[in-house]
């Protein structure tokens, strides 16, 4: 059980995001091990992180916040 | 906006008509558009592949309309395919004359580089976007199957800063932001709807504070908000934007808490009415439940009630609709009236008035429903009045002689007309003298609901050594609720306690106020004498 708001709030961003079914995505999701999670998946999470967060993760975090862990941490970092 | 419970019904009841296929072709990626065009098919063609796609005889996908939505920059960058693409829309669409095509226009920003006048000459961007434009407008004017979706609508509305992403445009040429694609998305979709016939028909329309400002029965005509200036004319603008839906074919009714020949006045009288009796096809002014009018509107006009859509300023009116007919759309309500007009168009017009194009044919839908029979004012009710009044958890408050109420309820006596007994007109010193009398009680209603608080909206006065009710009155606001029961037990309760048998009353008929004689002849009075001076005097027995 997820009890971190925010966790949870990641966990369902990138799940409807994806458009996967609701519990296939844990909190150690990568884009590695999720089929949907391809480039263009990947985009719309972080565009997502926009409205969601209020953040705007600049071209070089897009490209390392690839898993549900990376973006808790960049978020966690952003003081959210 | 919208309930989840009315979203769902209006999901249902659109239903059986067609989803419209679209498939969407541009210079950059919209791959997030596509689920933000809700309700329809959605297929994306490969980004930069506008040109094949438009041109190739042996083009495949499968789709009601066509839509060529492009970004300005990235356009302005290729001079020869900005020149190339509205002759190939042109010819697309001459030869798929069954096919709807959606062509943009088109906003790139304005300069790229460091100088000042390179917008302003003719190579410069805004010059080039222009010119685009006229070239994409001549080409929906000679073919009546290609129609504009004018993308600048969306930025004039948000700005370029919020609109647009440098990060996602080089992470993966996607220039927009998520912002960009809601909006656009959501103009799609409606245009879709408009394409599909899934249109509402009938916009049902209040008057007091909706088509004016104030309370007729209160402020008079000549005291309404509406005019040429501040205030007033909010509410004429309003009524300006109301009657283009009209003349685009969208059907007008009312429904009104007020005297028939009061409201008759302000649109024979008022010179600032925009609307006028004959742009409604149907007319309800009265005191019943406005539910049951919408019903008989519905069954009048012969629509189902899911083609309706309800104005109305009163958030109880609004709950009222929405929980008893989940199926009428019934949008919020600004609650300052400049932002009226704005509103009006982005929540009303927009997403349940979407009209592709107006044909003649619209134009004449009111006459063509005027000529039905009209109804009776009062329809039967077909709610259950008695379950919504409770679940508005109604609080009321009401005080005995309070003084700090006394300039309230002077300013009721001099304003209230229609649930009045008397519309005897009293000054502050009258009530505060009543309320330092042995003899007479004088008691404020205040009332709350789940929606607000509306403040002292109710007042009477009893004289224990006649037993009569001198003032009895409830403002025109809170008609409907049955709260004038609660303030007339207490009157009871108190005669009682003073060891009084019956309570007496004055009803002294005015054009206005046929409203307080339907609640003495509900309520157990009976007439002692038809005729005194000036009035029908009513008595009711406590033993």
């Amino acid at each position: 059980m997820i009890s971190d708001p925010l966790e949870l709030k990641v966990v369902a961003v990138v799940t409807r995001e994806l458009s996967v079914p609701p519990g296939s995505i844990n909190l150690l999701s990568t884009s590695d091990d999720v089929d949907r999670w391809d480039s263009l998946g990947h985009l719309q999470i972080c565009m997502a992180l926009e409205a969601e967060f209020g953040v705007s993760p600049g071209l070089e975090e897009v490209g390392q916040i690839n898993s549900v862990p990376a973006i808790i941490e960049y978020l966690r970092g952003m003081g959210i | 906006m919208k309930t989840p419970t009315y979203h769902l019904l209006w999901l249902i009841s659109t239903s059986s008509k067609e989803l419209v296929r679209i498939h969407v072709l541009s210079n950059v990626n919209l791959a997030p558009l596509v689920s933000r065009i809700t309700g329809h098919e959605v297929t994306l063609g490969d980004y930069g592949d506008v040109l094949r796609t438009l041109t190739d005889p042996n083009t495949n996908f499968v789709a009601e309309v066509l839509m060529v939505l492009l970004d300005g920059d990235e356009l302005m960058d290729s001079k020869d395919l900005s020149a190339e693409i509205p002759t190939v829309i042109d010819s697309f669409a001459k030869s798929h004359p069954e096919m709807m095509v959606v062509a943009s226009t088109i906003c790139p920003s304005p300069s790229t580089s460091s100088t000042y006048e390179i917008s302003q000459t003719k190579d410069g961007r805004s010059a080039q976007g222009r010119a685009y434009e006229s070239a994409i407008v001549e080409v929906a004017t000679a073919n009546t199957n290609v129609i504009i979706f004018d993308v600048k609508l969306v930025f004039d509305k948000y700005g370029r800063e919020k609109l647009t992403s440098s990060t996602f445009w080089y992470a993966g040429r996607i220039p927009y932001t998520t912002l960009w694609f809601e909006e656009c998305g959501r103009y799609v979709a409606g245009l879709l709807d408009a394409y599909a016939g899934r249109t509402r028909k009938v916009l049902v329309c209040d008057l007091d504070g909706t088509l004016w400002g104030g309370i007729l029965g209160e402020d008079g005509p000549s005291g309404i908000a509406l005019g040429e200036d501040g205030v007033g004319k909010c509410y004429r603008d309003l009524q300006r934007q109301i009657k283009t839906l009209l003349e685009n074919g969208v059907l007008l009714a009312l429904t009104s808490k007020n005297n028939r020949t009061e409201v008759d006045d302000v649109f024979t009288g008022h010179p600032m009415m925009i609307l006028q009796p004959e742009d409604f096809v149907a007319t309800r002014v009265g005191w019943g439940d406005k539910a049951s009018s919408l019903v008989a509107i519905a069954e009048d006009l012969s629509l189902g009630l899911d083609s309706f859509v309800f104005l109305d300023d009163n958030p109880v009116e609004r709950a009222m609709i929405s929980e008893n007919l989940p199926t009428v759309a019934v949008p919020n309500f600004p609650t300052r009236p400049e932002l009226l007009l704005k509103w009006f168009v982005d929540e009303v017009a927009f997403p349940y008035f979407p009209r592709v194009r107006v044909l003649d044919s619209d134009r004449n839908k009111t006459a063509q429903y005027q000529a039905r029979n009209e109804r009776i004012a009062e329809a039967e009710s077909v709610v259950d009045l008695d379950a919504f009044i409770e679940r508005l958890e109604i609080q009321l408050d009401i005080r005995t002689d309070d003084e700090f109420s006394v300039e309230r309820a002077a300013q009721m006596t001099q304003k209230t007309n229609q649930f009045n007994l008397t519309t005897k007109r009293c000054t502050p010193d009258q009530i505060k003298a009543w309320m330092d009398s042995n003899d007479h009680a004088v008691f404020t209603l205040a009332y709350q609901d789940r929606f607000g608080d509306e403040g002292i909206v109710g007042l009477a006065v009893i004289a224990l050594s006649t037993a009569d009710i001198p003032v009895f009155l409830l403002s025109c606001r809170i008609i409907g609720r049955k709260v004038e029961r609660s303030l007339l037990r207490c009157i009871e309760e108190f005669a009682v306690q003073n060891d009084l048998t019956e309570i007496k009353c004055l009803f002294v008929p005015t054009e206005k106020n046929s409203v307080s004689a339907e609640f003495l002849n509900e309520s157990g009075w009976v007439i002692e004498k038809a005729e005194v001076a000036g009035g029908i005097s009513y008595r009711k027995d406590l033993s």
